[in-house]
């Protein structure tokens, strides 16, 4: 017997259906045509073949934002694959008061990138809390130059990135975390074995689905950072300008009455195959691995 | 003056250029209308103004136009202001959108891309006295060589401004300068700076931005090549003078901000008494006297140094208007000289753009007061000012600048490599 | 810290009666060691110490951020030393911010568009997700592929197009701009699917039987069942909707139009450079979202809980 009449999943689906045309399949085929125009806002543009692709080859900027991007990839996939992981454990036994703790260590999270990158902006100041600490410290003896310096400015993005990041990754590995059984645990430490070697031999393995996951997570969310960088570098990308990821200069391209949108889907289209990578590199790794994420 | 550069949205050429595809058609039709002045005036327009609905200006906007009315019944003004930030995208989404203003408050720069569109009314077929009735200076800012081989005026001159230099003279004197006796050029400037910082031990400033447009153009260099398609200006006198800078900097004579983000202007470190120099617009210290009043008895104006840079502000009759003769009766009354006069004495330092009063000699006379004495020494200024940003400059190309500027005074770069870039950047955006 | 099992997360899905440390006798372990994992006191400290540490850590800033806000102008912010408790508390900041910017209506924008957001997805994604798990039509396999598709593609990559579209409509500069292309989210359609395919089939089998059409199934059946996973998307939407700044920055230009987070990067960059005000507004842009989220995380860690997350 039939469930439904024939038409109402579409109808049902309608909204969705709608949302997906206009917002998400149109969007992505009009990249690709618009990177091949010299289309500028407000006015039009036309064909220009690969013209926008080689003017990307040659830009320093673009040059600029993969250093950058393979820089904040390089940090940030180890420090946040394993530190939430720790983080997860620590949170995972129901002392008294963990949901506290376990709200709190989300707060970061849930702050907008722009307030915690206004925070932090505070805290890095030559004269902000930072450099006040160390020198006291006595580990440093002029200001450190957080903001200004380019690699500095980087880093500290990047510390502001995994310091957001450690409470989301938390939950999805205390998920995780569940389904690794008991009896392997209590299996080896009646073999003897201590508590940290338990962890890389029973844990580690048991969401080891979940650790590739979140590292391809992670490396997708560097190449699409922006907020972080706009914010602590200003948004012309800090001092020279070399601040910058491709996402900003995304941003930048387009701004303005003058925006060149051409030249902002090409750089867009760009930015969709270097995250396609580590996505390809993930299914790859679903299809081989037998353990579900 | 807070060191913005006077770009806005020239983007709006590149962007309302029309002949590639989508886009409106720049019909230079519109803009070589003639306009009947025979009828008499009846019906209504709307004129927009730029950031100055506030309590010093708007009862004289409020007068202006009931005068205007009284003198015509039966026709009505709707004035409407458009707040400081975002006027070029403003502007270029009403011309986008078919609601340009008939009367709009614009200057040079945004002129000259709406000009491109065919928005703008030719004002010299339509008003016979116009080279007579204002000044020269003001007229050539809406005077476009890549518009008609710059045969048409898109702009009634308004109000011109300049340049002052003011000096913190308790400052100064602590640091063993003297203000009555000011740099007058560059190096001037460079050689007090380091007086001022080894007395006061790096704690005191006297140079206060990095370098821009004008300060390559001050060099001599030409900014544009012969034919004024392309930018040229990477010369050996401007790698120089970015030399001196980075030297400058590098001994500590600017405060180390004044290249990052955080920098908030000279004249804001000027007020914040973190420096002891800044320009300004020739009324600064009349803002002084409000917001800083402890500091404004120890400010001495000075000519700006080197030439000075002319800024202008016009009235523009839109070619589209549903109303022209109105439109243009209008434009031409606010911008008469009467009414000039009367705008230019609420705003002490500017120059009005007429040109009966624009030599009057009250406006070289000082009243006595300090900001009487900045008030002719702007108008001196004005004299020999020079519009010095190209109407093709655009606002990416200024951040392409100050970015090369910035690599190049922290010894990222030589300033050869510095200037060199930008050039061939800012070329490339132009036909992007 | 000692590495514990899945025992406590477990005991949570399947017995949340009890509660407490370790040393919970569980009913189905027969037979097994009752002192593994039995906390020590040595632990416990261990544990807390670590846990206080990364509390520290984790709202640290916002801490500092709050003590600047309230700090008077009499106090060098600046200082050698660290003074995390004002001498003069003050609210004078936060007057200050809403005279240099509107930051109520920004607030009421933000609120605006988070909330048309969140009612979008949970109509839309509640919908297109029943029909994907629990109606069999022809093309479900290629449609749900499409949805999946759209997953790779990050917001970054389309946003320009977007843009173009939204312009076109003659929404830009508009908040209604801002709300359009993330009100129904395909990410949250796939959770609701997921969601609702954890059901078991049964009961919505009894309900054909009985006669309930679709609609009526959903709403009945489904609808209840799928709590958690609704809260954690509505929340999820909500604050998205709320911290989004790249696409409003594009969209908006009126100063009037603003949402929190594009009117907050504003007051840094051009209006203020008095770190109390700017951290004023800061607080006044974070302590809402928090606040929604204490009051709300019950139901948002019992979603993930749920299994939301693992889809």
């Amino acid at each position: 017997m039939r469930s439904h009449r024939f038409y109402t999943p579409w109808l049902l689906m309608l909204p969705a259906l709608v949302w997906l045309a206009l917002f998400s399949v149109w969007p992505a085929i009009n990249t690709v045509t618009l990177s091949f125009t010299n289309v500028h806002q407000l006015t039009g543009g036309h064909f220009i073949g690969l013209k926008n692709y080689w003017l990307l080859w040659h830009d320093p900027h673009i040059r600029d934002a993969v250093i950058n991007t393979i820089v904040f990839m390089a940090i940030c996939v180890p420090l946040l694959t394993f530190l939430p992981l720790l983080l997860a454990l620590l949170v995972q036994r129901n002392v008294r008061g963990i949901a506290f703790f376990r709200t709190a260590f989300y707060f970061p999270v849930i702050a907008s990138a722009v307030t915690v990158a206004l925070i932090w902006k505070w805290m890095l100041d030559d004269r902000g809390l930072f450099n006040n600490l160390l020198q006291t410290m006595g580990i440093v003896h002029k200001t450190v130059p957080f903001l200004t310096d380019r690699w500095l400015l980087l880093l500290s993005a990047i510390a502001l990135t995994v310091w957001k990041g450690l409470g989301y990754y938390m939950i999805l590995y205390m998920s995780a975390l569940g389904s690794v059984r008991r009896e392997l645990h209590e299996a080896a430490a009646v073999d003897g074995a201590g508590t940290v070697r338990r962890f890389w031999s029973v844990t580690v393995p048991g969401v080891r689905g979940t650790m590739i996951l979140i590292s391809v997570l992670i490396a997708v969310y560097a190449m699409r950072v922006f907020g972080e960088l706009y914010i602590l570098g200003g948004a012309t990308g800090g001092v020279g300008g070399q601040d910058v990821s491709i996402v900003m200069l995304v941003q930048q391209a387009a701004s303005g009455s003058d925006g060149r949108l051409g030249y902002a889907s090409a750089i867009s289209v760009f930015l969709f195959f270097l995250t396609a990578v580590p996505l390809l590199f993930l299914n790859r790794l679903n299809k081989n691995s037998q353990e579900e994420s | 003056m807070r060191r913005t550069t006077a770009v806005s949205a020239i983007a709006v050429a590149a962007t309302l250029l029309a002949g590639c595809g989508v886009g409106s058609k720049s019909s230079s039709a519109d803009a070589n209308k003639t306009v009947a002045t025979t009828a008499a005036l009846s019906g209504s327009i709307t004129f927009q103004t730029w950031s100055l609905k506030n309590d010093k200006f708007t009862p004289y906007f409020t007068k202006l136009i009931a005068d205007f009315k009284a003198a015509h019944p039966g026709t009505d003004i709707n004035w409407i202001d458009q707040p400081g930030d975002g006027y070029p995208t403003k502007v270029s989404s009403q011309v986008s959108t078919n609601s340009l203003p008939d009367v709009i408050n614009l200057p040079p720069d945004i002129a000259h891309a709406v000009a491109k569109t065919g928005n703008l009314l030719d004002l010299k077929q339509n008003d016979p006295g116009l080279q007579t009735d204002y000044v020269k200076s003001g007229l050539s800012a809406y005077n476009y060589q890549d518009i008609s081989s710059g045969s048409q005026f898109f702009g009634f001159p308004w109000y011109l401004g300049t340049d002052v230099s003011y000096w913190n003279k308790t400052m100064m004197a602590k640091d063993g300068l003297d203000a009555t006796k000011p740099p007058k050029t560059f190096d001037d400037l460079v050689a007090q700076a380091k007086t001022m910082h080894d007395n006061s031990g790096g704690k005191d400033y006297l140079m206060s931005r990095a370098p821009g447009l004008s300060d390559i153009a001050n060099t001599g260099t030409k900014l544009l090549s012969d034919d004024g398609t392309k930018f040229a200006f990477n010369t050996a006198p401007a790698e120089a003078m970015l030399d001196k800078y980075t030297a400058a900097y590098k001994a500590g004579y600017l405060p180390s901000n004044v290249l990052d983000n955080s920098y908030e202007g000279n004249s804001t470190l000027f007020s914040k008494q973190q420096v002891a120099w800044t320009t300004g617009g020739g009324n600064l210290i009349t803002s002084l006297q409000q917001d800083n009043p402890t500091l404004a008895p120890n400010v001495v104006p000075s000519p700006a140094l080197d030439t000075a840079p002319l800024y202008v502000q016009g009235l523009s009759v839109a070619s589209k208007s549903k109303n022209l003769p109105l439109a243009l009766a209008f434009a031409e009354y606010v911008t008469n000289n009467e009414n000039q006069v009367a705008f230019i004495k609420l705003a002490p330092g500017f120059l009005p753009g007429s040109a009966a009063s624009a030599s009057d000699p009250q406006y070289s006379k000082s009243d006595g007061t300090t900001q009487g004495d900045a008030s002719v020494i702007a108008y001196k200024d004005m004299q020999t000012a020079v519009n010095f940003t190209p109407p093709i400059w655009t606002d990416a190309m200024n951040t392409i600048l100050n970015q090369e500027i910035a690599k190049a005074m922290t010894g990222k770069e030589t300033s050869k490599q510095a200037l060199d870039n930008t050039v061939n950047q800012a070329n490339a955006l132009l036909t992007q | 810290m000692t590495a514990t099992t899945a025992e406590d997360s477990r005991e949570r899905q399947e017995r949340p009666a009890r509660r407490g440390a370790g040393a919970v006798r569980n009913p189905d372990r027969k037979g097994r060691s009752p002192i593994f994992d039995a906390p020590t006191p040595h632990g416990m400290v261990l544990r807390y110490a670590a846990l206080i540490v990364v509390l520290l850590i984790s709202i640290g800033p916002m801490l500092w951020e709050l003590s600047t806000s309230l700090k008077s102008k009499a106090e060098d912010v600046y200082t050698q030393n660290i003074q995390l408790l004002p001498h003069h508390p003050t609210l004078g900041n936060y007057g200050e911010v809403q005279n240099t910017i509107p930051v109520w209506h920004f607030a009421l924008n933000s609120l605006t568009v988070a909330v048309i957001n969140v009612a979008g997805n949970v109509v839309g994604a509640t919908l297109a997700g029943y029909v994907l798990a629990r109606l069999k039509f022809k093309g479900r396999k290629l449609l749900l592929a499409v949805f999946v598709s759209t997953l790779i593609l990050p917001a970054e990559v389309t946003v320009i197009s977007k843009f173009q579209m939204i312009t076109s409509m003659g929404l830009g500069d508009s908040i209604l701009g801002v709300c359009l292309p993330d009100m129904i989210a395909m990410i949250n359609v796939l959770l609701m699917r997921n969601a609702f395919l954890a059901l078991p089939k049964e009961v919505e089998e009894a309900a054909i039987i009985d006669g309930a059409n679709a609609v009526q199934r959903l709403w009945f059946v489904g609808l209840p069942a799928v709590k958690g996973t609704l809260s954690v998307i509505s929340i999820f939407a909500f604050i998205g909707a709320w911290d989004d700044f790249l696409w409003p920055l594009l969209v908006l230009q009126s100063p009037n139009k603003l949402t929190l987070t594009v009117g907050l990067s504003y007051l840094n960059g051009q209006w203020s450079h008095d770190p109390r005000t700017i951290a004023a507004g800061t607080m006044m842009a974070l302590l809402p979202i928090l606040a929604l989220f204490l009051i709300l995380q019950r139901y948002f860690f019992r979603g993930v809980a749920e299994g939301a997350i693992k889809g």
